[in-house]
């Protein structure tokens, strides 16, 4: 009997893997202790026993309702889920503190749905082209796309650029730990069978997200923030009229979303404060913007949700995540033997064409869920912070073991953890530590296949015209910020002298 | 000395990579032709370590008033609705802090030999009450249930091989295996 129980819990997690994913994804971004990345990476392990499919299936469910969740908490109970949603607390914490909570909810649904549709159509549309052009690409474009990856993430991450560089180079060095492919010749290891085989990703992932996000919490002893009652909880979807009048708001925060979407680093996060910006910058009430408007609930959450499919395409058909979810999604496809790129198109195409149909599923279920399931799904903000974050490191602990069913990934956790929380501590970004490590392999194979194939001649990267090209955006991604920067401290410097008189 | 401590990470980091670059120096390996060695990349990456890290030091030297990078976390904080007081500080806990990671140190390093299930209980009950929660009974059922749950999913659902520990611990997992059905 308990045989077929299994069976049946088994079969149930694959048939419902999207609205696990979806469900899974909306208590992740809810919490605040929890972060969509973290939830992501959580769920990895459960993937390990189910096909490639539906295992892409449900971290990408779990991905596009992550961008929503949070905003029910920030707009009710002025808790932003996820940083993305920090935008929310202006214009739908004050629409429901100005008595209209209905309405606020009933906005981002709209505006997250929208964003959501929008982000699948343009996913479907631009995967293909995109994939055929890449199908003709050398080593020398490999490198520098993965450069461009690289400089994007720390240019776009905010912060300290020379912090943002030693979080990348700390995990491009990572990666390099273990024994040479080309060689054969052990690198770092002092002596160490554990660090023969080299640091995978998935400890460094899990262990900088997942325990070193519980040990900052710890290290600010566990305090959840306290959720005021706001009385029966509704949703009010706007009618297409009122939607209709805000039709230049929706293009310009689709159009945001989906380009911080491609553009590898800029995640949801930057999605949505640009848009909120571009929003008080174009828009028609712009004034007015922070009194709860519903412009400035439509902007935020178009922006974050419409990123999720400009993320999936360069992860698809170039192999490079743009985001953190992403580089997780990507794992979950390295775990599996697939590697993402151009070539999936033509070898794996039902699982591409899978991936896009349950994107499009994906928000409908977003949409119902959000609709049906608010009151539930609030609840868990009830639970102890400390009995929530020791699940956390459980499932982070299980999750690495369960990759090679060696205790030794397990230490690589615990070093990670702590490195993640000095990362935080000493306010070093963690994502480009991840990618760094993800992506420092695919720099140094290209890297070494162009320099054997165009006999040590660098130039190359600069005389073929995709690879020129993006080597000149590298560039410009690297001096914008710095111009950036220097004319903020400019400024800075100026203004004591404009002041005096 | 808040100078100090804004540069010892990054003095830290520049140190080790001296003693890496040092190491990557002696990769012994048979050279191929004019072929980039297994050193290239490790040693390039070094160098902009290292390029990063005293670009960071010579600024905190020069800017001593400005050591902190602004994060994005700080434009969030900085994001309130204005007419609410800011929210404080938060309070830090090293004790706190210390004994998680020795706990983690700890049930890591107690795996093999006390088993999944007995290492998870004490693990669950110990992390809960650091982290302050107090209710006894509650960190109980929660220590209990919790890993029972996660063996029934991972062992018996996801097909995963937990640690069952050494005799006469392994005994516990042993018969709680057999109860499951998780042959």
């Amino acid at each position: 009997m308990l045989d077929v129980l299994q069976q049946l819990l088994g079969g149930f997690v694959h048939v419902l893997a999207p609205a696990n994913g979806l469900i899974v994804g909306m208590l992740v971004a809810v919490l605040p202790g929890l972060t969509l990345v973290m939830g992501v990476v959580l769920a990895l392990p459960f993937t390990y026993g189910m096909a490639i499919t539906p295992s892409i299936i449900l971290l990408t469910a779990m991905y596009v309702s992550g961008t929503y969740g949070g905003a029910i908490t920030s707009i009710l109970f002025r808790i932003p889920g996820e940083p993305m949603d920090v935008p929310l607390l202006w214009d739908g914490y004050s629409m429901a503190r100005a008595g209209d909570p209905a309405q606020a909810l009933g906005w981002t649904l709209f505006a997250a749905l929208t964003g959501g549709l929008i982000t699948a159509t343009v996913m479907v549309t631009l995967a293909v082209p995109f994939a055929k052009v890449a199908l003709s690409f050398d080593s020398p474009e490999y490198f520098s796309i993965v450069l461009f990856g690289f400089t994007s993430v720390v240019a776009l991450g905010g912060g300290s650029l020379a912090n943002a560089f030693i979080s990348l180079f700390f995990g491009m060095l990572v990666s390099t730990v273990g024994v040479d492919e080309i060689y054969g010749v052990d690198r770092f290891t002092f002596g160490s069978d554990v660090l023969r085989d080299g640091i995978g990703y998935l400890p460094v992932m899990v262990g900088a997200y997942g325990l070193g996000e519980v040990l900052v919490r710890l290290n600010q002893g566990f305090v959840s923030p306290s959720v005021s009652g706001q009385g029966r909880v509704a949703t009010r979807i706007p009618t297409l009229a009122q939607a209709w009048a805000l039709r230049g708001t929706f293009a310009r925060s689709s159009l945001v979303g989906v380009i911080c979407g491609i553009v590898p680093g800029a995640g949801a996060t930057i999605a949505s404060f640009v848009s909120y910006g571009v929003e008080g910058q174009y828009g028609k009430r712009r004034r007015q913007l922070g009194s709860g408007i519903p412009e400035g609930i439509v902007a935020p959450q178009v922006a974050s949700t419409a990123s999720v499919g400009g993320h999936m395409v360069p992860l698809l058909t170039l192999g490079i995540p743009g985001s953190g979810a992403t580089a997780v999604i990507l794992g979950a496809f390295l775990l599996h033997g697939v590697q993402p790129g151009p070539q999936i198109f033509q070898t794996q195409a039902l699982l591409v064409y899978a991936i896009f149909a349950s994107v499009f599923l994906g928000v409908i279920g977003m949409g119902l869920l959000g609709y049906f399931a608010i009151r539930p799904l609030i609840r868990v903000l009830y639970l102890p912070e400390a009995i929530v974050s020791v699940f956390v490191v459980l499932f982070c602990l299980i999750g690495a073991y369960s990759e090679h069913n060696n205790i030794s990934d397990l230490w690589m956790i615990v070093v990670f953890g702590i490195v993640g929380y000095l990362f935080e501590r000493w306010r070093f970004p963690i994502a480009p530590m991840v990618l760094g490590c993800i992506l420092g392999p695919v720099a140094e194979t290209s890297f070494l296949t162009t320099m054997i194939s165009y006999r040590n001649d660098w130039t190359v990267f600069f005389t073929r015209p995709v690879s020129a090209s993006v080597m000149a955006l590298t560039a410009l991604a690297l001096v914008y910020p710095l111009y950036r920067q220097f004319r903020v401290r400019r400024r800075a410097a100026l203004a004591p002298s404009n002041a005096a008189p | 000395m808040p100078r100090m401590r804004a540069l010892l990470p990054y003095v830290l980091v520049l140190a080790g990579a001296g003693v890496l670059s040092y190491s990557a120096l002696h990769f012994g390996y048979t050279p191929r032709g004019d072929r980039p060695g297994p050193d290239v990349w490790p040693r390039a990456i070094l160098v902009l370590l290292g390029v990063a890290c005293i670009v960071r030091i010579v600024t905190l030297l020069r800017r001593p008033a400005d050591p902190e990078p602004v994060m994005l976390q700080d434009v969030i904080a900085g994001a309130h609705v204005t007419d609410e007081p800011a929210p404080a500080p938060p309070r830090h806990y090293p004790a706190l802090l210390a004994t998680g990671i020795a706990l983690t140190i700890a049930y890591v390093a107690l795996l093999g030999t006390l088993g999944f299930f007995i290492d998870t209980v004490l693990y669950i009950a110990a992390l809960t009450r650091t982290g302050r929660y107090r209710r006894w009974p509650v960190i109980a059922a929660v220590a209990f249930g919790g890993a029972l749950a996660f063996m029934f999913i991972f062992m018996k659902v996801v097909y995963l091989s937990l640690p069952i520990g050494r005799p006469p611990f392994a005994s516990v997992s042993l018969l709680l295996m057999q109860l499951m059905g998780i042959r």
